[in-house]
């Protein structure tokens, strides 16, 4: 039908719906539905709106609801259109009907118009009393459109606030949970600032806390959150100072702690908005000690709704930051799975890295290696990070980590190989020492690996291939036998190699040198120049007549690899002051004369290679090597520098500071109209303003005391209504056991089946609870004196009694 | 205004149905979501959270549906998204039909009605029975009505009353000819299965939902039987908290129709009911032989198994810098087994294997030889890589008392009479099991 109204555009043709609306009612039913239909697409048709307006005062109803729909989206649009409907709903406000009187006040506070605005006050005056909690309800939603046209006309004036607020303090008495709802929310969004309305409310809306609809809910905690901060003191501070077993109930106040418990059972609650606040509230205003509880709601929402996982990922992060402890022992839950997005994925791996502790790194390690085959290359990208984080954390564990890292080297998926590099670049240069030492096999393990890298003729990303020979000249102490081929391998390569290649390339042919060339094994001593490197470089650089580039090239050149020294991605060695003295070189080589010849005679041949390069960084970094050899090698220092190991920033994850449930959380940055919690008192506020008026209630009417809190809505039958008292409904009476008759059908006694109830019965049924509580008692009554029933024979007979059901049950369905 | 506009648009990109609070904002929201749906080309990448200058998108699917919501400034997001799913419900209970394309076309009269009541300003009314009093759905209204057309109930009790309206979600004066109440425990359970066949993970997520067909206003006590199990819950509204958290009861006066009284979690190793043991062996340049051997574990009769094998792990791509494409192509998978069908999915690379009913004393096996094809030599053989294969697993079973949970009994206020419960249907079905073998 929609799809029609969509293809066939004669069908709402304005001539055509003049047509039907002119007629009978079926026929102005047929338009109406069009015209809806035109609002259900956004779709705009304006020149029918005075015959619809017209029709609301239709006797028939269903026209009536339809032609509200259609008016309600177009007073909303035209402000010119919506002062001709004004006239004919001012009428509508007194309708017999509750559902016309709600929808006319909807259309009133939908028009965006100032001149609509004594009529909104005086329905929203009238709607407040009505008798129908329906338009009570809607009249509180109403207000707040009321304050937003006033708002954005700019027409916002003391006398409003007046209004506002006497309107408010009269919903404050409606004792109708649906009602009472909407008039907090509308506080929370009026009125934020107004804790010296709480006082008195404050009880009540502890009270009434679970039996609140959620909008309800999420409004009243946040103003209670705000008041307990304003009015008590910071429940952390005093569980720094002193800490003693008993110091809850001293130190806590009285009324602040029935909020908190109030709290803990709205975790009950079924709706994951209610349960997200709560938790938010509990971080705010509860100690630290309590958040505890909030863990298996949590856990529970994030393997129920899949929409809000990542919404609750970024919760669990939170609550991470403020005790680490709170999901130690659900780690298994971030776990991932192979429907994770990237984004889920990276929340997991953070929270994995954060979790880890002795007890579960084992596990969390191997299983990352387990599956990162399986994954994307994204997700691939973010284990080797997070694997990264635990050798941090977890310190030794990094040489099992490294050692199953360097198995995925051989990959031949490109990226993760790349990736796999950075991390064995790390763990390499914080956890091996230069020097080889005796028992380190493993170590040699490694780099025998990394040398195999450069002498397999496997495609390999350049950046991999500049890691591994920025690893190796690192450590050529512990590659001495290597280095020769390596040499030779380059020398053989060069030609193909990109350009950072044959740059690190180059590095790397220094340092080899420095094992065997003669001009690096004994410098000549050439004290100007190390005193003003500076002017001998320069001179060089404008001999060769390229001196602007040159520098700039320089700089540009240390500029990327400082940037290269944050992070750890294997690229050059950095400019930076000597990290460690460099060892004494002995001024002999360390290869026999005939090999050295030839290894001079390969660097030479590399050299020749770069002096006729087509790229002139290539050939800038070689004439820097060049002249500096001349000099006696003092440049070649710089070039051969150990870059320390890179460090962990604490950045594994960030506290924002804001409330959770906001938008601007999952942003991460704030917003406009963001409302800040204030912050705590320094001392409770002992004014006695709180007037706890509904214990008294209680007690005259029923005998309760506050112990029943919220929630056992069944209690409080009477208390709500002071409108219609004759419809009260009491429930003081109290309900009896209904007698198990089926079961006595099935030839089984009564007396057994009160048995096989277990003893808890009798004894968990309080005696002051009227309604349910009570519902137990015949039975004790009847109960003999406690047998002691052998449990298989129950079990037996329940199951007995359960095919029974069963089959009783499946009957009944295959009736219906 | 916390909710600025509601859209449910359809996948190719049209605005299928639309309740703007903020005037014309629905039209520039589904643009807007368009346009960045286009630019990350990949819907499950999309942030859930769309910013925009004046407002926010939260965007979820619903069966090739979109759902938008533009948030303007500061709103609780979950709110939103619980929002959604309401709605999702409410319209499931409502037509006992998943929201689609064609439902909308078909009752948008209706769902326009519905959506007028749920939100203005804010999130108005959520309660699907308070909806229903208001727009009786077809079946719960014996009058004459309007072909495509909706009822209108001109008293609303629990809306108009005062004195009902504290228990908004039952109706007032409801009255059945034969007074019964059904109870069904469902469960799934999830597990991740290491590769000794050790449950290393697993938990059980249960749903006790209840067809009250009960009149007046009943009060009903319903005992479980091992209720310490439970490592968290949630209930129905009506569901008096106090009575759970003293005694461990469920003490309610229920709705009426069908609704889920609880939800429960229970966390806590326990037995997996399936075994299944995969192995895999390279018997030439271009095929795997792999076998896979199923049985159930201990006394579990176990139906509609289904084996899913992924081959579209990064294994068997190369990737490079901004692509990725495969080095080997499945070209054929050849599958011979007792029982059971076998399919090869080309698109996705899933090996899809399914059995009716395994039998419960012998396991079934499953042999096959895949066959690839290299398509570019110069690479390394990821064959090599294939470090075995992992099975994701779906299964229905049961068991003698199979779920967790039990119930105990149901007890009704006593103008009932005694013959109401007719006992309680239990199922268990697989969640997520997933073998890291």
């Amino acid at each position: 039908m929609l799809d029609k109204l969509r293809l066939e555009e004669e069908l709402t043709s304005v001539e055509v719906l003049k047509k039907l609306l002119v007629g009978d009612d079926s026929h102005k039913m047929t338009a109406l539905k069009r015209l809806v239909g035109c609002v259900a697409m956004g779709k705009y048709v304006e020149e029918v709106f005075v015959d619809i307006v017209n029709l609301v005062s239709s006797p028939v109803q269903q026209i009536r609801r339809l032609s509200h729909i259609y008016i309600q989206y177009h007073v909303s649009l035209n402000e010119e259109v919506a002062i001709m409907a004004i006239s004919s709903l001012q009428s509508q406000l007194l309708d017999r009907d509750h559902v016309v009187r709600a929808n006319t006040i909807k259309i009133l506070a939908s028009m965006n118009l100032l001149s609509s605005i004594p009529t909104l006050q005086e329905a929203i005056q009238t709607g407040v009393s009505d008798s129908s909690p329906l338009v009570r309800r809607t009249s509180y939603a109403a207000l707040l459109s009321y304050v937003d046209i006033l708002e954005s006309n700019d027409a916002y004036e003391d006398q409003h606030d007046d209004f506002v607020l006497t309107t408010l303090e009269r919903g404050f008495k409606d004792r109708i949970p649906f009602v009472l709802s909407m008039v907090y929310s509308c506080w929370n969004a009026l009125l934020p600032d107004s804790h010296h309305l709480v006082h008195d409310q404050y009880f009540k809306m502890v009270k009434y806390l679970a039996d609140l609809d959620e909008t309800g809910i999420l409004a009243t905690l946040d103003i209670l959150n705000r008041y307990v901060r304003i009015e008590f003191t910071d429940p952390q501070l005093v569980d720094a100072d002193d800490v003693t077993e008993d110091i809850d109930f001293d130190i806590i106040h009285a009324d602040h702690r029935k909020y908190i418990d109030a709290l803990k059972i709205l975790l009950l609650h079924s709706a994951p908005c209610v349960i997200t606040k709560v938790v938010e509230a509990m971080v705010s205003i509860a100690p630290r000690s309590e958040l505890h509880v909030v863990v298996d709601p949590i856990l529970r929402l994030l393997r129920h709704s899949k929409s809000l996982r990542p919404l609750l990922l970024k919760f669990i992060e939170q609550l991470m930051l403020i005790d680490p402890s709170l999901f130690e022992h659900h780690f298994k839950l971030f776990l991932l799975q192979p429907m994770d997005t990237h984004e889920i994925a990276r929340t997991k791996l953070r929270l994995l890295a954060a979790i880890i502790s002795e007890e579960n790194v084992h596990f969390v390690v191997s299983y990352l290696f387990d599956i990162i085959l399986r994954c994307s290359f994204h997700v691939q990208k973010e284990i080797v990070d997070c694997l990264g984080k635990i050798s941090f954390v977890q310190g030794g564990f990094s040489q099992f980590i490294l050692l199953e890292a360097i198995k995925f080297l051989r990959s031949h998926n490109l990226l993760l190989v790349n990736e796999v590099l950075v991390l064995v670049k790390n763990l390499v240069k914080r956890h091996i020492s230069v020097q080889p030492t005796v028992e380190d096999l493993d170590a040699n393990a490694i780099f025998s690996k990394l040398v195999a890298i450069v002498f397999s003729d496997t495609v390999l990303l350049p950046e991999s291939l500049v890691a591994v020979l920025y690893l190796c000249g690192e450590y050529l102490p512990r590659i001495l036998h290597f280095a020769p081929d390596m040499l030779r391998v380059i020398a053989l390569n060069f030609k193909t190699y990109e350009v950072s290649v044959k740059l690190e390339a180059l590095s790397f042919v220094v340092k080899c040198m420095k094992l065997f060339d003669p001009r690096l094994l004994n410098p000549k001593k050439v004290e100007e120049v190390v005193e003003e490197p500076e002017e001998t470089l320069d001179d060089f650089l404008a001999s060769e007549g390229e001196e602007e580039e040159e520098k700039e090239e320089e700089e540009e050149e240390k500029e990327s690899e400082e940037l290269v020294a944050e992070e750890p991605v294997p690229e050059k060695p950095v400019f930076e002051e000597p990290a460690t003295e460099e060892p004494v070189i002995e001024a002999k080589s360390v290869y026999p004369d005939e090999l050295n010849t030839k290894l001079i005679q390969i660097v030479d041949y590399i050299f020749r290679m770069c002096h006729f390069d087509g790229n002139p960084e290539v050939r800038d970094k070689y004439r820097l090597i060049e002249k500096s050899l001349e000099f006696g090698g003092s440049f070649i220092e710089a070039l051969c520098l150990n870059m320390p190991a890179p460090v962990l920033q604490e950045d594994l994850m960030i506290s924002s500071g804001l409330l959770m449930c906001s938008m601007s959380f999952h942003l991460g940055r704030r917003l406009e109209d963001y409302y800040d919690l204030p912050i705590w008192s320094t001392e409770v506020n002992k004014h006695g303003l709180r007037v706890d008026d509904t214990e008294v209630v209680m007690k005259e009417d029923q005998g309760f005391t506050m112990d029943d809190l919220s929630s056992g809505y069944d209690d409080e039958y009477d208390q709500y209504d002071d409108y219609d008292e004759s419809e009260v409904e009491t429930d003081e009476k109290p309900i009896k056991l209904v007698e198990p008759k089926i079961e006595l059908e099935k030839g089984a006694s009564l007396d057994d089946w009160l048995n096989s109830d277990e003893e808890e019965e009798g004894e968990t049924a309080p005696a002051g609870a009227i309604s349910l509580g009570s519902i137990s008692l015949p039975v004790t009554l009847q109960q003999p004196t406690p047998l002691s029933p052998v449990e298989v024979e129950e079990e037996d007979k329940e199951d007995e009694l359960e095919d029974a059901y069963e089959s009783y049950y499946d009957s009944e369905e295959e009736l219906e | 205004m916390i909710i600025g506009a509601f859209v449910i648009a359809k996948s190719n990109g049209d605005l299928m149905l639309q309740k703007s609070l903020t005037p014309d904002l629905s039209n520039e929201i589904v643009s807007l979501f368009w346009r960045k749906l286009a630019e990350s080309n990949n819907y499950e990448e999309l942030p859930l959270i769309l910013e925009f200058n004046q407002f926010q998108i939260i965007h979820i699917p619903v069966n090739s549906l979109y759902f938008l919501v533009a948030a303007q400034n500061e709103t609780d997001v979950v709110s939103c998204i619980s929002f959604f799913e309401m709605f999702n419900e409410i319209v499931k209970s409502r037509f006992s039909h998943t929201l689609t394309q064609e439902l909308i076309n078909k009752e948008y009269i209706t769902l326009m009605l519905l959506l007028d009541e749920m939100l203005f300003g804010d999130i108005m009314i959520t309660d699907s029975n308070q909806l229903l009093e208001l727009y009786p759905s077809k079946e719960s209204s014996a009058s004459t009505r309007e072909p495509e057309g909706f009822e209108v109930q001109t008293r609303c009790p629990s809306l108009v009353s005062n004195s009902s309206a504290h228990i908004p979600w039952r109706r007032q004066n409801v009255s059945h000819d034969k007074n019964k109440a059904l109870v069904d425990v469902v469960e799934r359970y999830d597990a991740v299965i290491d590769s000794h066949g050790i449950v290393t993970f697993s938990s059980v997520n249960g749903n006790i939902a209840i067809n009250s067909l009960l009149s007046g206003q009943p009060d009903v006590l319903l005992r479980l039987k091992n209720p310490s199990c439970i490592s968290s819950a949630s209930f129905h509204p009506s569901v008096r908290y106090i009575k759970w958290q003293s005694q461990r009861v469920l003490s309610f006066v229920p709705p009426d129709g069908k609704f889920s009284v609880m939800r429960y979690q229970i966390n806590g190793n326990t037995q997996c009911p399936i075994s299944i043991k995969p192995k895999t062996q390279r018997i030439a340049d271009d095929k795997i032989e792999f076998s896979l051997s199923v049985s159930p574990n201990g006394d579990f009769s176990l139906q509609d198994v289904f084996v899913k094998i992924p081959f579209n792990h990064s294994s068997l791509y190369l990737t490079t810098v901004g692509n990725e494409e495969p080095v080997h192509r499945i070209i054929n998978v050849d599958v011979s087994s007792d029982i059971g069908s076998s399919s090869y999915n080309q698109r996705t690379h899933d090996f899809e294997f399914s059995i009716a009913k395994l039998p419960s004393n012998g396991n079934v096996q499953i042999t096959g030889t895949i066959t690839f094809i290299q398509l570019d030599e110069k690479y390394r053989d990821p064959l090599d890589e294939l470090d075995g294969i992992h099975p994701a697993v779906t299964f229905l079973f049961t068991k003698e008392g199979d779920s967790v949970l039990k119930v105990n009994k149901m007890e009704f206020s006593d103008e009932y009479g005694g013959n109401l419960f007719k006992g309680v249907k239990y199922k268990t079905l697989s969640g997520q099991v997933e073998m890291q073998l």
